[in-house]
């Protein structure tokens, strides 16, 4: 009997651990709705995706980064930049142009970022970190600190992106969903996935295996610019406006989704799905913190709570130290 | 003659650097040299140096912290919100309480062997809903008349923080130097296998690190608490983390740890100090600061990386 050893309290913990990201969403989202009626009601619901999906669009190239076995602080910088550099160009000439100089201006800045991590072989925490300084000075060259707003009639149409909804679904939603899934499948199914997950794991044995580690850097980093700008588009599309503060701080709710998901800091193993797990539950918690009447700070406590937590339990299953 | 200058400026990154600074002041801005304008200088950056001393130490040993600056956020908050139960009370809770966070994170990253870098984030998240929790959003003003004028005192004309300052930092190089404590960091940071082989006890002086980082960004809290001699909930959040590290890696200090001292931290506290004054004497607009530090952040790694012999990438994961 080759299952004799499979007893069902043992499929039951290995159900259980590798599905505890999921398990424990549930179970969050049970909670919530048992203490608040209004949880999980469908408008409820969807708000809370429409609030998820900034953060989820940029947090699709964070993934990458990060299983090419780095970091990127400067995320929230550029975010900030981008909506400004989009909303400026959008009020000069129109929103199109707008969305051209911003998906560029974004994929410019991965490209600086992943030649310095790349090529010079510099520490990404400390490089994206220096980079963020510089960026949100230029956020503030570029607004010259004002509030921009895209207020010309005829580019009204631009706030079909952020506002607007197909069949009650917000037009974000749609915009993230398909690009977890684009960008699942690259990093699943295509050479250049693998590429990224190599690289992670050992980028001299991936050199040494005909791997351009350097260039495989440099594509994940403008991967990363590219989405941040398109998170950008939505966030500039959804106020029709621009500040210059306005990405502060989401590049560590990002990060925290990623890790939440699963995604080793370590590089080597990544998924977009993970991340959008993780993405929802941060989303959930902000949310149902608030629903069940408690104040929004509680969701720090639970983030730091969490995020301890997922990787802790992470490493007892694997028994081993993945991170020293 | 060559070699020498690149084996010196690849040890000390920060003396030119500092020296260039020191001529453009020279050059453009006539009233740099005030003895007033030197000390508002280490005056203003003399708390943020007292939290990249105990970054140093922690730089050392080969981790980063980016609790820091959320924590001294919570400690500012603690110091003022305490204090209708008593000075003392309201100067040694904050402390414990960064002595504590220090011993938790040092914790879990060595015995649970999680990543330092997702500790402290967590941490860094953890300390910022406390403040939270604590203040209830509040912003709060000092009542204790004693804690004012401790903010204000001067000795010899020059400010207490900047006293405490550099008593901290002889303290530090002396116990990095010439005590075992501060010899061992050396050796863990540098290689921690060989350390622990050597019959060093790594764990130990790993949490002694991670409690001496959060206890002085602890004691910059209380420092800060006594010089607004007010707290705001929002203190020391998004980036006041990154400007300490900013600091001790400006200095010279490896990230990969083993390597620097808190000379460097120091040259490292001032450059930032005098870029910013620079800019600020000189009319740019101050929003100018942070992208010019950033640059010359950048610039010091890529001067590092020319010149450094072996050009392996730092290992960024500890």
């Amino acid at each position: 009997m080759p299952n004799q050893q499979r007893s069902w309290p043992k499929v039951l913990m290995t159900v259980v651990k590798k599905q505890a990201l999921l398990i424990s969403l549930f179970v969050i989202i049970l909670v919530f709705s048992l203490l608040s009626d209004a949880f999980l009601s469908a408008q409820n619901l969807i708000s809370i995706l429409r609030q998820v999906s900034i953060l989820g669009i940029m947090s699709c190239g964070l993934t990458y980064v990060i299983t090419s076995g780095n970091f990127d602080l400067s995320a929230g910088a550029l975010l900030s930049l981008v909506c400004c550099v989009i909303a400026k160009v959008a009020t000069e000439t129109n929103p199109v142009f707008g969305m051209i100089a911003g998906i560029a201006a974004g994929m410019l800045v991965g490209l600086i970022n992943g030649y310095l991590v790349g090529y010079l072989k510099m520490t990404s925490m400390i490089v994206t970190m220096a980079m963020a300084n510089v960026l949100r000075t230029m956020t503030l060259v570029v607004t010259g600190g004002r509030y921009l707003t895209i207020s010309a009639p005829e580019d009204r149409w631009f706030a079909v992106l952020g506002q607007q909804s197909i069949l009650g679904i917000p037009t974000q939603v749609y915009i993230y969903a398909i690009m977890v899934i684009i960008f699942q499948i690259i990093l699943t199914r295509t050479p250049f996935g693998f590429r990224v997950k190599s690289v992670g794991g050992n980028a001299t044995a991936s050199r040494y295996s005909g791997i351009d580690d350097r260039k495989t850097i440099v594509k994940a980093y403008m991967l990363l610019g590219f989405c941040v700008a398109m998170s950008a588009i939505v966030q500039t599309s959804r106020g029709m406006a621009a500040q210059n503060n306005i990405g502060d701080g989401t590049e560590f709710e990002c990060l925290t989704a990623v890790i939440i998901g699963g995604t080793s800091l370590l590089g080597g193993e990544g998924s977009v799905v993970k991340s959008l797990l993780g993405i929802i539950m941060m989303g959930v918690l902000k949310n149902g913190f608030i629903m069940i009447g408690l104040p929004y700070y509680f969701q720090w406590v639970a983030q730091c709570v969490i995020i301890i937590a997922v990787v802790w339990s992470d490493l007892a299953s694997k028994r081993k130290k993945v991170l020293v | 003659m060559k070699k020498k200058v690149i084996e010196f400026i690849s040890s000390y990154t920060v003396v030119p650097i500092l020296l260039l600074l020191l001529l453009i002041n020279a050059l453009f801005i006539p009233s740099f040299y005030s003895p007033k304008n030197l000390l508002n200088i280490l005056y203003q950056n003399s708390i943020l140096g007292v939290m990249a001393i105990g970054m140093t130490f922690l730089m050392l040993t080969g981790y980063r912290d980016l609790s820091a600056g959320t924590l001294m956020g919570l400690c500012v908050s603690l110091t003022i919100g305490l204090q209708k139960y008593g000075l003392a009370v309201s100067i040694l809770v904050p402390l414990l309480v960064g002595l504590l966070i220090g011993l938790l994170n040092g914790f879990l990253v060595h015995k649970a062997g999680i990543s330092s870098f997702i500790v402290t984030f967590a941490a860094m998240f953890g300390c910022r809903g406390l403040t939270y929790l604590f203040t209830k959003e509040r912003s709060f003003v000092g009542s204790v008349e004693a804690f004012q004028q401790f903010g204000e005192l001067e000795i010899f004309g020059i400010s207490v923080f900047i006293w405490i300052f550099m008593v901290l930092l002889l303290v530090s190089q002396f116990i990095l130097r010439k005590i075992k404590h501060g010899r061992d960091t050396y050796a863990v940071g540098g290689n921690p296998e060989t350390a622990r082989n050597a019959g060093i006890k790594v764990g130990k002086v790993t949490i002694i690190n991670f409690v001496i980082c959060s206890g002085s960004a602890a004691l910059g809290g209380v420092l800060m608490a006594a010089k607004l001699n007010a707290s705001a909930p929002a203190l020391g959040w998004p980036d006041l983390h990154m400007q300490i590290i900013t600091m001790t890696v400006l200095g010279g200090t490896r990230l990969s740890g083993g390597y620097g001292s808190m000379w460097f931290t120091l040259g490292g506290v001032l450059t930032l100090g005098i870029i910013n004054n620079l800019i600020d004497m000189s009319g740019i607009p101050a929003y100018y600061n942070q992208g010019i530090i950033g640059l010359i952040l950048v610039l010091v790694l890529v001067v590092d990386y020319l010149v450094k012999p072996d050009k392996n990438q730092i290992d960024i994961m500890n």
